[in-house]
């Protein structure tokens, strides 16, 4: 049970409910933690359209994308998020580097770019900063447009991951997480 | 000078240059975040767009909104967004008292109760990412449940902003003030 009753389509204007339909129709089951930002429908939509961004039109490849989101679920402890997105990793990472992000091993622990993503995104999620050597890797890398996709990436999954944290959204019953 | 070229509109197709134009519109000089994020103008136009339904369509009170903004600035060192949010917060009635003590993260002992948890909340979760019960209680007694649910969100919106200015070093103009 969360901490805030989940959002219902009754009780929304019809305006609203077309909101509630399009963020819905691309999402299996309709919980997690649209279950909460939809208490604001005509915000959630701008969240939703990112969500829907970075997952059809990305630049970034699965591997990357995945690897980012689980890094950060695991940092704010969002275990839903973990638990949707460990599905689509298993699609993409090897089975040891979700071990690895699941007990949060250091980044040497890791090889080539998995090592490079983990080092910045726990930089800027602990540190608020990344250095310049750090900066050049990533730069160097991923090029602007992609590095750019690695930082809003970062940031909307904070969001969604503080919001499943802060509301308590639960994975289902059993859902192994870390 | 940022860490990287802003992006430039020449450089766009027709399509993303409208994203362009949609974007400097509603914005004055053209910098800060969006220099950056217009590299990618597609995603750059989703953020946008989640700005302008805080500034133009929330739940929050303009001074609410600013309050959390510029705690949030503060806490991730990004000094751009603190420049523009300051004038903003100003404009809009943001105490005097509380721009300072953000800016100089002094003792928050003389806010009102509402300035205090509109600053706690955005320290908390950008701290340890989540709210101690006695918060969480606190801010659902004070705010309604689009409020709550909206200062989450603009929080976390601020970190995409926050980790942009940072990670590019955004500068605020030269002169200008921050902390």
């Amino acid at each position: 049970m969360s901490k805030l009753p989940n959002a219902t389509r009754e009780g929304m204007t019809p305006a609203q409910q077309k909101i509630w339909d399009k963020v819905h129709e691309g999402k299996s089951g309709g919980g997690g933690p649209y279950s909460m930002l939809m208490h604001s429908p005509e915000m959630a939509q701008h969240f939703a359209a990112t969500e829907d961004y970075f997952r059809n039109n990305s630049l970034l490849p699965d591997a990357d994308r995945e690897t980012i989101i689980l890094i950060a679920a695991r940092e704010v402890e969002a275990h839903y998020a973990w638990s949707r997105h460990e599905i689509r990793a298993k699609q993409c990472l090897p089975g040891e580097v979700i071990e690895a992000l699941r007990s949060r091993a250091p980044a040497d622990k890791f090889t080539g770019r998995t090592a490079l993503l983990v080092e910045f995104t726990r930089s800027l999620m602990r540190d608020h900063y990344l250095s310049d050597e750090l900066f050049s890797k990533m730069e160097k890398e991923f090029g602007h447009a992609k590095f750019i996709e690695c930082v809003g990436l970062l940031g909307h999954y904070i969001t969604i991951g503080t919001v499943i944290r802060m509301f308590d959204v639960r994975p289902a019953a059993g859902t192994k997480t870390f | 000078m940022s860490r990287i070229p802003h992006a430039k509109r020449e450089e766009l197709s027709t399509e993303h240059q409208k994203i362009w134009d949609h974007i400097h519109a509603a914005r004055s000089g053209g910098g800060g975040p969006y220099s950056m994020l217009l590299h990618v103008p597609p995603l750059a136009g989703n953020v946008a767009a989640t700005e302008d339904y805080f500034r133009l369509d929330s739940a929050l009170s303009d001074a609410d909104r600013e309050i959390v903004i510029l705690a949030a600035a503060r806490e991730l060192g990004a000094h751009y967004p603190w420049m523009r949010h300051e004038a903003r917060g100003r404009q809009v009635g943001v105490r005097p008292e509380v721009i300072e003590t953000l800016r100089a993260q002094g003792s928050r002992d003389g806010f009102t109760a509402r300035e205090k948890l509109l600053t706690d909340i955005p320290l908390s979760l950008i701290r340890e990412h989540g709210l101690a019960d006695a918060l969480f209680a606190r801010a659902e007694g004070e705010l309604s449940r689009r409020q709550l649910v909206e200062v989450i969100a603009l929080v976390g919106h601020y970190s995409t902003i926050g980790f942009i200015a940072n990670t590019y070093q955004i500068p605020a103009p030269e002169g200008s003030r921050t902390f």
